[in-house]
């Protein structure tokens, strides 16, 4: 409440505001405009009321925005059900629901903050936005290993599966090139995943040199006793040991399920499912798809150790006949997933720079029970883009 | 009704106090004064000169093509460049000039005065809204430097996902855009609903702002989804997303789904506001009262939320299911019914009404020729048996210049004439600004009326080169460009000239009741040195002339006089 300060010579000098019938706050009469309230806004109320129906507005457009994208992936789907049913075993359904517990929980932690931001508690609220700042960063370190174990594999939209080396179209019947160059050469899955885990110490390195500067805009703000510059720097380190805390949940979880050590035939769990599916289950190839996507991961482990004692060369021709039954076009998948989760993605670090700006005002102490417009607000979004994650994690990981 | 609100304290019945600080424009000065404006009143008049600008490029390509087509066969340019020109042509003129105009110019500058308030509820999202609007067109410009675009302005997959054009360029630029309109709209339906002056009760608003509040009604509900539609088309061609691609399992009809779905509304973006000029213009010259006020006012919500339902009458010859155009052929004749609403309302007011043929007047009469004219042959093409034939011929073309240059272009001059005095406190030359308004009736005319004719009789929309027995219908057209285009030289003159050497303007010139006239001209920064309360916009009687300002002020005991409707 200590910056509700008279400032008579906010703009309209010399003029009263405009008297309005429900004058609340008993301690300000008229002509009273406190400097949280914008020149062109009578009174608190007015701005909160404004500032409300904008986001609802805008949450209403980002709505039609992925709605879109939800038309489009109805109608692809429709079409095509058995692309759906065959490619969304590429995707890790426990990474999946990992983010999705993050992200309920932040939009806990959110909504707490907008409690403590009503009832003024500065270091209450400063806590919850950290905590969600924290969760949003956790959820891109995840989405960031996902990312990177699909580009290891050459899981990527269908224009890369069509043009990467074009030697495909003729050689392997129509089928998508890509693929059948990641059957073929990507078949040592101990080396596939050795790749990834490069990748990602490679994007760690970079992270944490990155790290330096958050850390070095602390100590300036240290320093200088400039409190924007340090929580900001505050803000930025949470981000980005959140980011490397989900790349490692993602590694760990990635270790769990997938077989290590094993020099030879290793078939990484989806590949395990799709390919080691016959030496299980004999001649049901009709309805293959299907069958796949019912099969757990753990099946899948259990049939790998079979094949690790069987013959590599009979696998990779195992694998070479599966091709020919692979949908086609499949690699649409990956183009809506990229699509959608990668909008999401976007939208989740719009909201990172919205929490951070929250978080470095909060700090400063800028709000109180008479002004906390902006972190309701926030708090709106950022349930929005949760929400939205929650329509595209079934969407894209749980089909059946 | 106006009786008893003029007893309210406060209420402007009360003259307006003599300026005693400076207007918008002399509060301060410099580049950066206006950069970074927060006023609405500068915003608007910056989207005024970016969307007039844009309307020059746009107009110096339409008179390319009609140069072109005034012999069959080459004529000024090669076939590749007509593709270009009339892409581009269509493409700055939807969506750097009509969509924007009348909401981001006119609309910015007047409707927070009309409310009583002192700026839109977001002021920073407004200059960014403008920045965007520039961002948009320096991807324009960036599109036709760099290898042009010849999509036509629809981007019809799967053309724009094989042409070796700019289709990214311009589609970011299209994407970008769309955020511009997105912001306006938002902050128009804030503004309306929270920051209206005391009194200003929902069926005091007038009849501009509802207009302008139904249309961003349809800025925040459709334009997200062309921005989702435009991103899917630069990842279609950047990455090869294979939605819209038939070789990928993809449907390249869909994009036309989605892209209608959009720009079926945003033909009302682009009407919806010119209406409402037309119903302030027309009251006010009549000296009546506006007839049948919440008839007008809920027609154009109405307007606006029939748009979404008739998207697919854009697509009845695309292949989509003939149940489905049946279904949108129906439904598109019901959005006649609130165009004809305004109509009828229009010339009821006119009715008995004191008409005076100023400018502002001369072009809305032009408006209600034209827009009759574009609106009726819209139920021929409407009509599913009708439009088969007629699909992508010129009818079509005539059909939509008659609608969007005939009426929302011709609503927005008269909007600009009608404003003038209140933006820049100046008058301007009456008997120019008449001359310009018949030069541009006539010229319109003459441009598009053989346009119909062409395109019953077969002539296909954006081709090059056409059979001779059309030319004369051709060249009848072209002639009617150069007119056409001598007619805004004209109007464009007489505003220059107004600012150079133009009488200062009453506060009141035209004798409105609507608040912007109830304050200097021009305006000063917070729009008011007194208190506004809202009250009947249309009481036009209450304003009485005096000669000695050559203006009129409001006469409180004319309101007992006479009656209020």
């Amino acid at each position: 409440m200590t910056t509700v300060t008279d400032h008579s010579h906010h703009g309209d000098a010399g003029k009263p505001s405009v008297g309005h019938e429900h004058d609340a706050h008993g301690g300000h009469g008229h002509g009273d405009h406190p400097d949280f309230v914008a020149h062109h806004f009578d009174t608190p109320e007015q701005q909160f009321d404004a500032g409300k129906l904008g986001i609802w507005l805008f949450l209403v457009t980002e709505i039609l925005f992925f709605s879109g994208l939800f038309v489009a992936y109805t109608i692809y789907r429709t079409v095509h059900p058995e692309i759906f049913e065959y490619a969304h075993q590429f995707l890790n359904k426990y990474l999946g629901a990992i983010n999705t517990g993050v992200l309920l929980f932040s939009s806990l932690t959110m909504a707490w903050g907008v409690r403590c931001a009503q009832l003024g508690k500065r270091w209450g609220l400063v806590n919850c936005l950290g905590l969600t700042l924290f969760c949003a960063a956790v959820f891109l370190g995840v989405k960031t290993f996902e990312y990177a174990e699909k580009y290891e594999k050459r899981l990527l939209w269908s224009g890369s599966f069509v043009s990467a080396p074009d030697l495909g179209k003729e050689a392997w019947g129509g089928k998508p090139a890509a693929h059948v160059l990641h059957v073929n050469m990507e078949s040592d899955h101990a080396t596939l995943n050795k790749r990834v885990e490069d990748d990602l110490g490679y994007i760690m390195k970079l992270w944490f040199w990155v790290l330096m500067l958050p850390l070095a805009m602390m100590l300036v703000g240290h320093w200088m006793n400039y409190r924007s510059l340090r929580s900001t720097g505050i803000g930025g380190l949470i981000a980005i040991i959140g980011i490397m805390a989900g790349i490692q949940t993602g590694l760990i979880i990635h270790h769990q399920l997938e077989p290590h050590g094993s020099e030879h035939g290793e078939v990484a769990h989806v590949e395990g499912d799709a390919h080691a599916d016959p030496a299980k289950s004999g001649e049901s190839d009709s309805e293959l798809a299907t069958d796949k996507a019912d099969h757990e991961p753990k099946d899948a482990k259990t049939v790998e150790k079979e094949l690790v004692a069987g013959n590599a060369t009979e696998t990779e021709i195992h694998q070479f006949d599966r091709a020919e039954q692979i949908p086609r076009n499949w690699s649409v998948f990956f183009s809506i997933y990229y699509f959608m989760t990668g909008l999401h993605a976007f939208h989740i670090i719009g909201g990172m720079i919205a929490i951070t700006w929250l978080l470095v005002r909060a700090v400063n102490n800028e709000f109180h029970s008479l002004y906390f417009g902006p972190v309701d607000y926030v708090g709106l979004y950022w349930h929005l883009v949760d929400l939205i994650w929650i329509y595209l994690f079934p969407l894209l990981y749980l089909i059946h | 009704m106006a009786t008893d609100i003029s007893t309210t304290p406060g209420s402007h019945t009360q003259p307006v106090p003599p300026q005693t600080e400076p207007d918008y424009l002399h509060v301060s000065s410099g580049f950066s004064s206006w950069a970074f404006t927060l006023d609405h009143k500068r915003i608007g008049i910056m989207y005024l000169i970016g969307v007039m600008a844009a309307f020059a490029l746009g107009g110096v390509f339409a008179l390319i093509l009609r140069t072109e087509l005034l012999t069959p066969g080459p004529t000024i340019i090669s076939a590749d460049w007509y593709n270009q020109m009339f892409t581009l042509h269509g493409a700055v003129m939807v969506f750097l000039f009509i969509i924007p105009s009348i909401p981001g110019a006119l609309g910015n500058f007047v409707v927070p005065i009309m409310l009583g308030t002192k700026d839109v509820a977001f002021p920073q999202m407004n200059l960014a809204s403008f920045y965007l609007w520039v961002g948009g067109a320096i991807f324009f410009v960036a599109a036709l430097l760099t290898g042009g675009l010849d999509t036509g302005w629809t981007f019809y997959t799967p053309y724009s996902t094989t042409t070796s054009t700019s289709v990214i360029a311009a589609t970011f630029g299209a994407f970008i855009l769309g955020f511009s309109s997105i912001f306006t709209g938002l902050n128009f339906i804030v503004t309306v609903h929270t920051m209206r002056a005391p009194g200003m009760s929902w069926f005091r608003i007038p009849l501009f702002v509802w207009a302008i509040y139904a249309t961003a009604i349809i800025q925040v509900l459709a334009t997200p989804v062309l921005g989702i539609t435009l991103l899917m088309l630069i990842a279609e061609r950047a990455l090869g997303l294979g939605i819209f691609d038939p070789k990928m399992g993809g449907d390249p009809v869909l994009f036309q789904h989605f892209f209608w779905f959009y720009s079926h509304p945003a033909v009302y973006i682009m009407i919806l506001p010119a209406m409402g000029i037309i119903s302030e213009l027309i009251s006010t010259y009549s000296r009546r009262h506006i007839f049948g006020y919440r008839f007008i006012a809920f027609s154009s919500v109405g307007l606006a939320l029939l748009g979404f339902l008739v998207w697919g009458h854009h697509m009845f010859t695309s292949g989509q299911s003939p149940a489905m155009s049946v279904i949108f052929s129906a439904l598109t004749f019901s959005v006649a019914i609130p165009s004809a609403v305004k109509v009828f309302n229009w010339l009821a007011t006119m009715y008995r009404g004191s008409i005076s043929l100023a400018t502002p007047m001369c072009y809305a009469l032009a408006f209600l020729f034209l827009f009759t004219i574009g609106g009726l042959t819209g139920l021929f093409l409407g009509t599913l048996v009708v439009d088969v034939p007629l699909h992508d011929t010129y009818f079509v073309v005539a059909h939509f210049h008659y609608v969007m240059m005939g009426g929302t272009l011709i609503a927005f001059l008269g909007g600009i004439f009608h404003w003038w005095p209140k933006m820049t406190g100046k008058m301007y030359n009456e008997f120019w600004g008449q001359v310009s308004s018949v030069i541009v009736f006539l010229g319109f005319n003459l441009t598009f009326f053989p346009q119909f004719i062409l395109g019953t009789r077969g002539m296909p929309r954006r081709y090059y080169n056409y059979v001779p027995e059309f030319q004369s219908l051709h060249v009848m057209s072209t002639v009617g460009a150069y007119v056409l285009g001598l007619g805004l030289t004209i109007a464009l003159a007489v505003l220059i000239h107004s600012l150079m050497r133009g009488k200062k303007a009453p506060n009141n010139p035209w004798g409105a009741a609507t608040l912007e006239w109830q304050t200097t001209s021009p305006p000063p920064l917070y729009n008011f040195n007194y208190e506004p309360v809202g009250r009947d916009p249309y009481a036009l009687h209450e304003m009485e002339y005096d000669a000695s300002i050559d203006g009129y002020k409001h006469n409180p005991e004319l309101a007992k006089l006479a009656p209020a409707h």
